[in-house]
């Protein structure tokens, strides 16, 4: 694979007031090359994609295109040289249409006095229908899927004939189907020789889509491989700097038939929204929830907690029926939920980690009516021991930790009312491979200590990895279970069942052990 | 920057000295501009005119803000809800006027203050319905509420000043009298402030406003019932305002039906003056209260200075433009 | 086209006489006649009746000030046997102001008197009206003044002068003063400008030491005063061009207890009951029945084309009636003659709804000829 150079950065280095950022970064992107960038959070990946697109200058150093030295110093120098960046944080108008936001830079530069609707929302659909996408260019940005909104965003950037394009995590939010169809654009992207910047903590699309690989730890760059040569593991060591052994904690041996489970759930149905669910959870147990993204997923958890309306269905706690109304009521019997979007649903981003912490303990913290501000603070210390929180202090407000810090956070505020039964909702989402096996880690001993645990993942190998029973998901029904010790707990058992296709390996519908549980409760 | 403590895991001891808790106070201490801001004018003033660092200038310019101030208390509550309030204003009037018609009508002081101050809740309470039962936004809700509160007054009172020359002494006292030289007005504002800077600081409840202004849905999802956090919090403002006008009321015998107007402007500058944010989540009722300080001393030294009335408004405007940038600037990183 | 001076002096005059016969029958007996019954000659009652609707038109409408003009604009109508509407714009806001007097116009009455918040804005729409065949008459602001048939106002100049005077003479001729301003208002400017102007020119002995802006806010008047007495403790007096000042300026001087002599303009029974208890030097108010009664009356002249003028008005086809400026008069508030201008009273002396009645109503409680 040899070929002209289309991108390259020289020793480019960047320093913010107490952190140096990039030092020394060389990388060199071929033409029609997918590159894949990966890192821990805070190894450099996005300031060294800024620098490229122009959003930062670089302290030294140099960036190439065509073999060209050139200068970038804003976002439009990087648009006139080809360079195209598609945005992990989604930055469009959400009060505008989709054909105003992909041509929003047309209309910037004003090539036309009137704006001309009707040739914008044909080219959007041209584009649109290369993603066999069902968007309405006239639709407003606002009344669409996150995932859909995320394909607006990667057309923003197709629509200004780039020869360079940058993804920073584009399929974070898209749906197996979704990603199926932005690789094989992609692929067509490559075929135009169009080079490919691909950041990602997604392993194995590394090994699905890219020519090449670069890591970088703490701003600085380890290797650059050829992905045909290398292995999910060595990439890993190589990010985090250390071995890393198993990348999942051993499962429970234990086997739960006689005991009393924490948590049934019976029947449970939600207008036409999801029906008949039934799945029950047993003390030390990690039970894997999980189907393609719509399903219902999150939908019967937080209908578990009372934070979505359910129509039908029974809810019992160690064999005894509770009602739950409202969200309180769960967090009274100790049944707490962890949100997928821990940035605009979880936490409270401007407050510091104690005030975090201790949002759903200040009953516990109160003497008379006022906060008692030492214990506050040392649940708060206890819970950022115990899990782990990397923070300059206690104080220090959330905005400014890292995205595997603020879910520990999030993590720890739960966990301070010592809980039950743990609902988690993508609780690794987003989050880099180092904090992403502590909170692995973390949830095993949890479960070890006798709470039960429910877990959304989309991350196939980390269901796989984590769940001694899954649960699968398939247009709002359970299409069946699957336990860990019938060896039958693989990917294509759950691609199966999640795509409600029977399954020949595995037994369709409840397992007799299911049966047996619901008669006995 | 004071750097408080700075260990790879969290913390090393892990429980953190009162010291070290004070110490965090300092470094996100946004007041300190603001103290600093105002002492320089002081000084500034006191050399410019030798009537400024007097004991009745400073009781005069305390007093001018004084009754304002708890208006901007109950504001800043608001806004660090993620609210706003633009209806303080006639909020106050209605509570004097209602006040004043029932006194009038022959209904002792007495009893005709707690109607007037009934009857400012009640806007609180009208609210909090439109804004957490209908969902309307705050904006829009306290812009109605605000015309509706007024065209109240003009209604109770036939678009006339009620003159309320006959009340008693004892109450007039309030808003006229003082004890050792101090007036009754900066007593009781002193105490509304301290006791809600306090509990503002300290209590679950108000935890709770910090919570649903900081992310309402993070808020909801940690089990607070925000609908009704939001309700009293629009009780509490209204019902501040509406003790405002009637200790305005004590003091110019009066109750007029176009008092206040303008007045939500002057607190929400305040609050925001004070590092309240009005996307919520942040703000202090120490700051807004410093805040409207700011305000009060740089009228008041205008005057004292005969500057030119037509310019009065300018440098008012670039003085606050200086102190907000200068607060921001601080804070940035 | 009619705008000579002599014309112009005359109304004034004339103006002046009724406003001199009007405020000596007030102060000399209040309430002594007895109610003159509805049956008199039917040779003035030529209107058109329930058919025939004149509109007065304000702004920040529920205002205590309109009452009067509008008192006096009814009894006009009713004498005049045709109906008076009041209406107006209960904020202060041009753009609705305009509204409503489109509104108004839709409807083709015989006429409208307007107070405009700017006169400017309204130029196009009162030449409408009036080729529409509407008659339109102004009252009460100052400013420029478009094609209007008539305009009555206050002399906001003559205001400050009498203020000027008022204070000056109390004071003995030598002293200090201060004023409370509100800044942007044409009318309140205009009578701190005279008041400052009479000063320097008959009272040289007299000078303004302290300005600042109160923006008729009471609470800002009362720290305003206390502070300029800070820098300026011989202050003797303040003047200020409105009432809402007024009342904290009182009790502002009240507590500082230097004997400083407050004097406002316009009144409200707050002030009159300062006025009355000693705690507030006085008010000049202007006479502003008068405003509505001449208002009145110019527009049924117009609509029914009654006067005929040696003038050149059928040469160039415009309207017989032009009175560029009249004006209303003004009285002097003090301790003595305060009862004189409570609302209340005077409204129950008239058996009068104020406001929300038209001149028919009005008329049907009280007969047509209505006078005391």
């Amino acid at each position: 694979m040899s070929g002209q150079t289309a991108l390259e950065v020289i020793g480019i280095t960047k320093t913010f007031p107490g952190t140096r950022a990039l030092d020394d970064v060389s990388l060199a992107v071929r033409k029609g090359e997918v590159h894949a960038v990966v890192g821990e959070n805070g190894a450099g990946k996005s300031t060294l994609m800024k620098i490229i697109d122009g959003i930062h200058l670089p302290d030294c150093g140099e960036i190439r295109v065509d073999e060209q030295p050139i200068m970038i110093r804003n976002p439009q120098d990087a648009q006139r040289q080809g360079i195209g960046f598609v945005h992990q944080e989604i930055a469009l108008c959400q009060h505008l249409s989709v054909a105003e936001n992909v041509f929003m830079a047309d209309i910037n530069t004003g090539k036309f006095p009137l704006i001309p609707f009707n040739r914008y929302r044909a080219e959007t659909r041209k584009l649109l229908d290369q993603f066999h996408a069902k968007i309405d260019p006239s639709a407003h940005v606002s009344t669409l899927s996150i995932s859909n909104q995320q394909i607006v965003e990667i057309i923003k950037a197709l629509s200004r004939q780039c020869r360079i394009l940058i993804f920073d995590e584009p399929t974070a939010a898209l749906t197996e189907d979704e990603t199926d169809v932005l690789f094989e654009i992609i692929g067509k992207l490559k075929s135009q020789g169009i080079s490919i910047l691909y950041i990602t903590h997604r392993m194995p699309e590394i090994f699905r889509l890219c020519d090449r690989v670069t890591i970088l730890r703490d701003g600085k760059l380890i290797e650059t491989l050829n992905v045909a040569e290398t292995n999910e593991v060595a990439i890993v060591n190589r990010m985090v700097g250390r071995h890393i052994e198993d990348l999942y904690p051993p499962k429970d041996a234990a086997e739960h038939e006689d005991t009393v489970p924490v948590l049934a759930v019976e029947n449970l149905g939600s207008f036409d929204r999801f029906r008949d669910i039934s799945f029950t959870v047993y003390p030390g147990e990690i039970l894997g929830l999980t189907g393609l993204v719509g399903a219902g997923r999150s939908e019967v958890l937080k209908a578990v907690c009372g934070l979505y309306p359910k129509t039908c269905g029974e809810i019992r706690l160690q064999g005894k029926p509770i009602e739950i109304r409202g969200y309180r009521d769960a967090i009274r019997h100790g049944i707490v939920y962890l949100t997928e979007d821990r940035k605009s649903e979880g936490l409270f981003l401007r407050m510091n980690v104690i005030r975090n912490i201790a949002a759903m303990s200040l009953a516990r913290l109160i003497s008379g009516f006022l906060v008692d501000r030492r214990q506050e603070a040392q649940l708060a210390s206890k819970h950022v021991e115990s899990t782990r929180i990397r923070c300059s202090s206690l104080v220090q407000s959330l905005e400014s930790l890292s995205g595997g810090n603020q879910q520990k956070v999030l993590l720890s505020k739960l966990l301070a009312i010592e809980p039950r039964v743990l609902f988690l909702d993508e609780p690794t989402r987003g989050i880099d491979v180092g904090a992403k096996s502590e909170i692995h880690l973390l949830l095993r001993n949890l479960a070890n200590s006798g709470v039960a645990i429910v877990m959304i993942s989309s991350d196939m190998p980390e269901v796989i990895g984590m769940c001694d029973r899954v649960v699968v998901m398939y247009e709002g029904t359970v299409a069946g279970t699957v336990r860990d010790s019938d060896g039958h707990l693989n990917e294509e058992t759950l691609i199966h069942l999640a795509s409600g296709l029977s399954v020949a390996t595995a037994p369709a519908g409840p397992t007799p052990v299911e049966r047996e549980e619901r008669e006995k409760g | 920057m004071l750097r408080v403590r700075e260990t790879v895991f969290g913390c090393k001891d892990p429980e953190p000295s009162m010291l070290q808790l004070i110490l965090g106070r300092v470094r996100t201490f946004r007041e300190g501009t603001l103290i600093l801001t105002i002492l320089v004018v002081a000084v500034i003033m006191s050399f410019l005119s030798p009537h400024f660092l007097t004991v009745n200038n400073i009781r005069t310019t305390l007093l001018s803000f004084a009754t304002n101030g708890i208006v901007v208390v109950g504001i800043t509550i608001v806004m660090i809800l993620g609210g706003i309030d633009l209806s303080v204003g006639s909020t106050m009037a209605l509570s004097m006027v209602v006040s004043g018609r029932l006194f009038l009508m022959g209904m002792p002081i007495w009893f005709a203050i707690i109607f007037g101050l009934l009857a400012a809740a009640m806007v609180g309470v009208t609210i909090g319905f439109f804004v957490t039962r209908v969902g309307l936004s705050p904006f829009i809700t306290t812009l109605a509420m605000m015309g509706i509160a007024r065209g109240l007054c003009f209604v109770i009172t036939q678009g006339t000043p009620l003159s309320l020359f006959r009340m008693p002494a004892e109450f007039k006292n309030i808003g006229l009298g003082s004890v050792a030289g101090i007036p009754y007005g900066i007593i009781i504002f002193t105490i509304i402030v301290v006791t809600a800077d306090f509990l503002m600081r300290r209590s679950r409840v108000a935890r709770l406003v910090y919570y649903t202004g900081s992310n309402e849905t993070a808020a909801i999802y940690s089990g607070v019932n925000t609908k009704r956090v939001k309700h009293l919090v629009y009780i509490i403002c209204s019902t501040m305002a509406g003790l405002a006008g009637i200790l305005y009321m004590s003091r110019f015998s009066s109750a007029t039906p176009g008092f206040g107007a303008g007045l939500e402007l002057t607190a929400i500058s305040a609050a925001v003056i004070g590092g309240a944010s009005l996307n919520g989540g942040e703000g202090t009722v120490f700051g807004a209260v410093l805040g409207i300080a700011l305000l009060a001393v740089i009228t008041t030294s205008m005057i004292l200075l005969n500057v030119s009335v037509y310019w009065q408004d300018l440098i008012r405007g670039s003085i606050l433009l200086m102190a907000v940038s200068l607060d921001y600037i601080r804070h940035r990183h | 086209m009619v705008r000579n001076v002599g014309m112009r002096v005359c109304i004034g005059l004339l103006v002046l006489v009724v406003f001199v016969l009007a405020g000596c029958g007030q102060a000399s007996a209040p309430a002594a006649a007895t109610n003159v019954s509805a049956d008199d000659p039917a040779s003035v009652f030529i209107g058109g009746g329930e058919d025939e609707v004149y509109y007065m038109i304000t702004f920040v409408s529920g205002v205590e000030y309109w009452v009067p003009v509008y008192e006096m604009f009814k009894q006009a109508g009713a004498q005049l046997n045709v109906k008076t509407v009041y209406t107006g714009t209960p904020e202060y806001d041009l753009n609705a102001q305009m509204a409503v007097f489109e509104q108004v116009l839709a409807t083709r009455p015989a006429g409208i008197a307007l107070c405009p918040i700017n006169g400017d804005a309204f130029a196009d729409g009162i030449q409408r009206a009036l080729d529409m065949g509407v008659s339109i008459m102004t009252f009460a602001t100052t400013g420029e003044h478009s094609n209007e048939l008539a305009h009555i106002t206050s002399d906001n100049v003559n205001e400050g002068y009498m203020a000027a005077d008022a204070l000056a003479e109390d004071m003995g001729g030598r002293g200090e003063v201060a004023v409370l301003e509100n800044p942007g208002q044409d009318n309140h400017d205009l009578r701190i400008r005279s008041f400052i102007e009479r000063l320097e020119t008959r009272w040289p002995n007299v000078r303004v030491v302290a300005r600042a802006a109160s923006n008729q806010d009471p609470d800002r008047a009362y720290t305003a005063l206390k502070t300029m007495v800070q820098a300026n403790p011989n202050i003797g007096g303040v003047f200020m061009p409105e009432a809402s000042s007024g009342m904290g300026a009182a009790q502002a001087a009240i507590e500082l207890d230097t004997g400083i002599r407050v004097l406002c303009v316009d009144v409200n029974e707050s002030i009159l009951d300062m006025i009355k208890e000693g705690k507030l030097f006085g008010a000049i108010n202007p006479n502003q029945g008068i405003q509505g009664y001449f208002s009145m009356l110019t527009l049924y002249l117009a609509h029914h084309g009654l006067i005929d003028p040696m003038n050149d008005y059928m040469q160039i086809n415009d309207s017989p009636v032009r009175f560029p400026l009249m004006d209303n008069g003004l009285a002097v508030i003090t301790q003595e003659n305060a009862d004189s201008f409570y609302l209340g009273p005077y409204l129950q002396r008239r058996n009068s709804r104020g406001i929300s009645e038209t001149s028919l109503e009005f008329a049907a409680r009280n007969g047509s000829t209505f006078i005391r």
